[in-house]
């Protein structure tokens, strides 16, 4: 086999991702040929520079802060009917009614969590940025691959 | 993977799931496990440390609004770092932040100085760490997503694919060319100082 293409799959050697034929193959290429096993050593090098970057403080009062916050937040939920804490008949209802309900669901949660709800004057203007409308579709994508995996689940 | 299994193969899984069930203190554990391993990955994505911090308090702040809705169909850490991704990459886009320099496109970002400066890095870490960052800086943005998460972080292909709405195959080749880039520049850095060094004792 070509170094070339010995060198193609050491990377995602190196990361455990070959299958099982492929790493054997690779494995004793690299016992056998230095200029490959050189260059799967530098390879290893990347991720032992990399490794050795250490863990990054956060301010003290980053806890602390994150639940003042959170305490800040509007409380969007509030006011429409579901209380925060019981969350499972929502699941059920969308069970029993199937995959229409699912969508309307979907529905509800981008508007549930809509951040323009008791929104300050600074924060309305961040809404209304294109990337915090594209931010919205991956949140609201997100909730729509959870519905559909929980019906698909059938359960609650 | 179903529910049950994630449950008793991720810790974090358990946590989640307790805090959507109202315990509060598993929420704080959460963050106290995560957030400096964000952190750290968001140092790499975007150019100023303090924004990558910004960035760590949204991402806890999404977990903590989703908790009624969180379904453990994947691990907690993937999905922390897919939240994480889109808000670096969403903050990177944002128009008014954007230096002159920078680039709307992708895959063909800005190289990225941090704000925090090289002699600091030395101080923190070995000299050829500090190199791998300045090199890993200057890559892509998606390269340097999928390289972090697979070599530092240990996720799974699969799991990176995940976090960056990659496929597989995308996520391999991402890796792959960032490796081979940052092994490069390291061999060209290093050839540099012996170079140097050979230079000062003539």
């Amino acid at each position: 086999m070509s170094c070339a293409r010995i060198r193609d799959d050491l990377s995602a050697w190196l990361d455990g991702e070959l299958p099982v034929a492929r790493a054997a193959a690779v494995a004793a290429h690299v016992d056998t040929c230095a200029a490959c096993r050189a260059h799967s050593n530098a390879l290893r090098g990347v991720d032992q520079a990399l490794g050795a970057v250490s863990l990054p403080e956060l301010r003290p009062d980053a806890l602390a802060e994150l639940r003042r916050r959170v305490a800040a937040e509007p409380q969007a939920r509030s006011g429409r009917g579901a209380p925060r804490r019981a969350p499972a008949p929502r699941w059920r209802y969308a069970l029993g009614v199937g995959a229409a309900a699912a969508a309307a669901l979907v529905l509800y949660f981008v508007t549930a969590t809509d951040p323009l709800d008791g929104a300050t004057p600074e924060e309305l203007t961040l809404a209304l940025d294109l990337d915090t409308v594209e931010d919205l579709e991956v949140i609201a994508n997100l909730e729509l691959l959870e519905a559909l995996v929980a019906l698909e689940a059938g359960r609650g | 993977m179903s529910e049950a299994r994630l449950r008793d193969q991720d810790d974090d899984v358990r946590l989640m799931l307790a805090f959507a069930a109202g315990d509060d203190a598993a929420f704080a554990t959460l963050f106290e496990r995560w957030s400096r391993p964000l952190l750290r990955y968001l140092e790499r994505l975007v150019p100023e440390a303090a924004t990558a911090e910004d960035l760590v308090q949204e991402a806890f702040m999404r977990v903590h609004r989703a908790r009624d809705r969180y379904r453990p169909d994947a691990r907690f850490s993937t999905w922390l770092y897919r939240i994480g991704t889109h808000l670096a990459w969403n903050e990177l886009r944002r128009p008014r932040r954007r230096a002159p320099h920078e680039s709307v496109d992708g895959e063909e970002a800005a190289p990225l100085v941090t704000e925090r400066s090289p002699v600091d890095e030395l101080v923190h870490a070995r000299r050829v760490s500090a190199e791998a960052l300045v090199a890993l800086a200057a890559l892509p943005e998606r390269q340097r997503a999928a390289l972090w998460l697979a070599a530092v972080e240990g996720q799974s292909y699969a799991e990176v694919a995940t976090a960056l709405d990659a496929s597989e195959p995308a996520v391999k080749a991402l890796v792959h060319r960032a490796r081979t880039s940052l092994a490069e520049a390291l061999a060209t850095l290093r050839a540099d100082s012996v170079g140097a060094a050979l230079e000062a004792t003539r």
